[in-house]
């Protein structure tokens, strides 16, 4: 074999050299991923969940007090378990209209079915189910016929809220006293009550504890399974994705289930807690739920996004809504403040990032 | 032309976090020349890129500008960039990309004009001029771009990042003509290239750029290519390259039992028809042929990227899956993931049991270690595995995406232009990286334009013409460039000559 003279020389840094580096590195990589848990993004919210709180309690002393904040765990539930559900759709950089629907429609056909002579059980499963199935459709449009999620959602979150309305027939649907069907046997009632009503441990309401549990599990789903790692990898680039044989329609399908799933539960909680469904039950959640997934800290384009941002997201909208109403501000501007802290928070975030990041991909 | 302009940069600094990207980089460029930027990898050459092209700020340093018409000013003037991916409106045609900015007709919907006219007819565009620049060609697509800067902002000063890295020979030569004519023009004319041959035939300087300064400026009798790529290693042992190719030579004398084999592999979209060849263990096997050759698709199938029809079975005469291949794609927007840090990227495509128990919960700590491990062995330098993925140089991302495809241990390591982007050291060390690869046992396919590629890294190479083999040889006989060059040419050539028409002599092959 002749000898072969070649062009391109190489690089060898020295041995030591190599190994400083190594070390430095190891040294970084401890610490940078201890600051992770705590980024800037979870201490801004704390910061303003703390202002928000002095601000409240300045203006009304009743805002710091221990019925105020079981009030506030138990509202912020839904919320919270909703958000958390969409985040996971987020994440993959697709999105999610129609879970304020399923919120809505799950309870009421679990109620209807109640009444109409279903066991509590088997209508509260078909109901969970029911929210699955949704969030199936949603999942295999999106993916099977290549169309934008944003615009399946948008056409099921109508069609959802309006098989709502046909078959509440427009009003609220109480079990011991429904307009159709007969009254659940009382025993029955009682116990889907305790479900989120009733209450475990000293005055806090089980929802609470679901709460606390979902988060826990979709924490888990999210950051210590290769489930959430590969979402994060959809999120960041679907073609490098597909490059890396992740099954890519596969997990959106999942997303889509997760959110329908969660947004079902979510409004079963919120039936069990109130013990009985209105047909306009979640209608005004979508927004609250956007804001609590964004100011969060996940990006609407994917591949960013923590749950526990979700959560302290939703826990600094709560105390906005609830807070506002101690002091005695209307709905309407409540709004206002609502969508104000959205883009704020969002402006503030590219603010803060885009001066740290170095551009796009080097050639 | 009222006279050449002139800008001058002087202790330009650029940081990123820890990392000092620009370190005090001074730069004269003199209008009516072009001056070449080199450096090796991660040397700043892009951000001195984006610096210019006015993506990103600077933290001090001064800049001045003199303009053709003489004013000067610290204000950074209007560059205009022309690399691979262009800022065009795709769903505009080229005409209109071209009248996007202009402001004489008022509120009507814009129309080329005499002036735009002419430009385009300047700049061999005419006959596209209303075709999308969706559905144009790249190099069409460059000259839009330099059209549209003429036009628009008169831009004074031309930055042509890497411009030909996917440009086949001719179009590069159409590029480089209209680059010289931008220069005989009295503009400022900055040339990006990691092909040395390019820096040496057109520019009349040549900087280069290592760790954030220039470290030397070629010109004249010095601005030769050997001088370039000596200065590209400066600090750098050049004979560990002799040792490689020693032991390269022994490793493929030893080994050829295939891996792979194919049969009757045949392209549904009639790309490549009944393509026959054996990818052995222990080698790399580089197919070659030109844009539309059928070698890119080619290479795409042994992934499952393409339809195809045929078999790919193991040499015991098992089916072997097009899972079993693990594929990088040249472009790395597609190959690494932006929102992960580096170490998230090289174990992105494993699952369990590596990075995972069976139950899908991750094993953070085998996690961690892999990734360590390999990117030790990958001897990929970045400010931490924790950081961006985008704080990386384009050589050293490379290395990332090509840990991560090797840690699945794959049957098959299908590559598309190993190197693009990617400069001389960085190359070299790929090229390193692969060969120790496929001496422990791996097998390497990779699809390569370049002919020093082949020369370096292969074992055996394939010829595509026209969607079918038309020549393979053993890579190692061949004793230097230019001999291996002209071969694969005549291969080519000779197919053309031959075949009247491939496409319906080769019909019906399903």
């Amino acid at each position: 074999m002749p000898a072969r003279t070649r062009t391109t020389p190489t690089t060898e840094p020295a041995r030591e050299d190599r190994s400083v580096t190594l070390a430095l590195d190891r040294a970084r990589t401890r610490g940078r991923d201890q600051l992770r848990v705590l980024n800037p993004r979870i201490i801004g919210l704390l910061l303003a969940i703390v202002a928000a709180t002095a601000v409240f309690q300045a203006k009304n002393a009743n805002f710091l007090t221990v019925a105020n904040a079981l009030t506030l765990l138990q509202s912020m539930s839904a919320l919270v378990i909703l958000s958390m559900g969409l985040t996971f759709v987020i994440l993959t950089g697709e999105i999610d209209l129609s879970v304020g629907s399923i919120f809505g429609l799950t309870p009421m056909v679990t109620a209807l079915l109640w009444v109409h002579g279903i066991a509590m059980l088997p209508s509260v499963l078909i109901g969970l189910a029911l929210g699955c199935a949704i969030g199936l459709v949603n999942g295999f449009i999106v993916t099977r016929c290549d169309i934008p999620s944003f615009i399946v959602t948008l056409g099921t979150m109508n069609i959802v809220y309006g098989a709502t309305l046909l078959i509440s027939g427009a009003s609220s649907v109480d079990p011991n006293y429904p307009a159709s069907g007969k009254p659940v046997p009382h025993g029955q009632y009682q116990l889907f009550r305790d479900f989120a009503a009733s209450q475990v441990i000293s005055k806090l309401p089980s929802q609470i504890w679901w709460f606390l549990g979902t988060a826990i599990v979709l924490w888990i789903l999210r950051h210590r399974t290769i489930f959430g790692f590969r979402l994060i990898a959809i999120g960041g680039s679907v073609e490098s994705a597909r490059t890396a044989r992740v099954h890519v329609s596969r997990y959106l399908i999942i997303v889509f289930v997760l959110a329908g799933l969660f947004a079902a539960l979510a409004g079963m909680l919120e039936f069990s807690f109130l013990g009985s469904t209105d047909p306009n039950a979640g209608q005004n959640l979508l927004f609250p739920a956007f804001a609590a997934v964004i100011v969060g800290g996940t990006s609407l384009s994917g591949g960013v996004g923590t749950i526990g941002g979700t959560v302290i997201g939703a826990v600094l909208l709560s105390i906005l809504d609830n807070g506002l109403s101690l002091i005695g501000v209307g709905s309407y501007t409540q709004l206002i403040f609502v969508g104000g802290i959205t883009v704020a928070a969002v402006a503030l975030d590219r603010w803060t990032t885009s001066r740290h990041q170095p551009g796009v991909y080097r050639v | 032309m009222t006279g050449s302009s002139t800008l001058v940069l002087r202790g330009i600094h650029k940081h990123y976090g820890d990392t000092r990207a620009l370190d005090g980089l001074d730069l004269r460029a003199h209008g009516g020349e072009i001056l070449g930027v080199a450096g090796p990898n991660g040397a700043g050459k892009s951000t001195l890129v984006k610096v210019l092209g006015g993506e990103i700020g600077y933290d001090s340093g001064d800049l001045t500008f003199a303009s053709r018409s003489g004013t000067v000013s610290s204000a950074r003037p209007t560059a205009a960039v022309v690399h691979q991916e262009t800022s065009l409106f795709p769903n505009l045609t080229v005409a209109e990309n071209i009248c996007v900015a202009r402001t004489e007709q008022g509120w009507r919907y814009p129309r080329a004009e005499d002036r735009e006219i002419e430009l385009l007819a300047e700049m061999h565009l005419t006959p596209y001029a209303n075709r999308p620049v969706s559905r144009c060609s790249l190099v069409v697509r460059q000259l839009t771009e330099i059209a549209r800067a003429l036009l628009v902002g008169d831009a004074d000063v031309f930055l042509f990042d890497e411009p030909n890295s996917a440009l086949t020979s001719e179009e590069s030569e159409l590029l480089f003509q209209h680059m010289v004519r931008l220069r005989d023009e009295g503009r400022v004319v900055l040339l990006v290239s990691h092909r040395l041959s390019d820096l040496v035939d057109y520019c009349d300087s040549v900087i280069v750029v290592r760790d954030g300064r220039v470290a030397q400026t070629l010109r004249g009798e010095d601005l030769t290519e050997v001088r370039i790529a000596e200065e590209l290693v400066v600090g750098v042992d050049v004979h560990a390259e002799h040792d490689l190719g020693l032991t390269r030579t022994r490793a493929s004398g030893g080994r050829d039992d295939g891996a792979v084999q194919l049969r009757d592999w045949t392209h549904r979209g009639n790309q490549f028809r009944d393509v026959s060849f054996a990818i052995p263990r222990g080698q790399v096997t580089a197919l070659v042929g030109a844009e539309g050759s059928g070698a890119r698709e080619l290479l795409r199938s042994l992934a499952g990227l393409e339809a195809t029809a045929g078999t790919m079975a193991a040499e015991d005469g098992a089916k072997v899956s097009p899972a079993e291949t693990e594929y990088l794609p040249a472009e790395r927007q597609i190959s690494l993931f932006s929102n992960l840090d580096v170490g998230q990227n090289i174990i992105a495509r494993l699952g369990a049991p590596q990075i995972a128990n069976r139950w899908g919960f991750l094993r953070r700590q085998a996690a961690r270690e892999l990734e360590q491990e390999l990117s030790t062995r990958f001897r990929v330098r970045s400010p931490g595995l924790r950081s961006s993925i985008r704080a990386l140089s384009g050589g050293n991302q490379q290395k990332v995406a090509i840990a991560a495809a090797v840690a699945k241990s794959p049957t098959l390591l299908a590559l598309e232009e190993p190197t693009r982007g990617v400069d001389v050291g960085s190359t070299a060390e790929i090229y390193r990286l692969l060969r120790a690869y496929v001496e422990d046992g791996g097998s390497v396919v990779c699809y390569c334009t370049e002919i020093p590629e082949v020369f370096e890294l292969a074992d055996s190479v394939i010829v595509l013409s026209e969607g079918v083999i038309v020549g393979q040889h053993d890579a190692n006989v061949f004793d230097d460039i230019s001999t291996l060059a002209h071969r694969i040419a005549e291969d080519a050539a000779g197919s053309r000559r031959n075949q009247l028409s491939p496409l319906t002599a080769h019909r019906g092959a399903d």
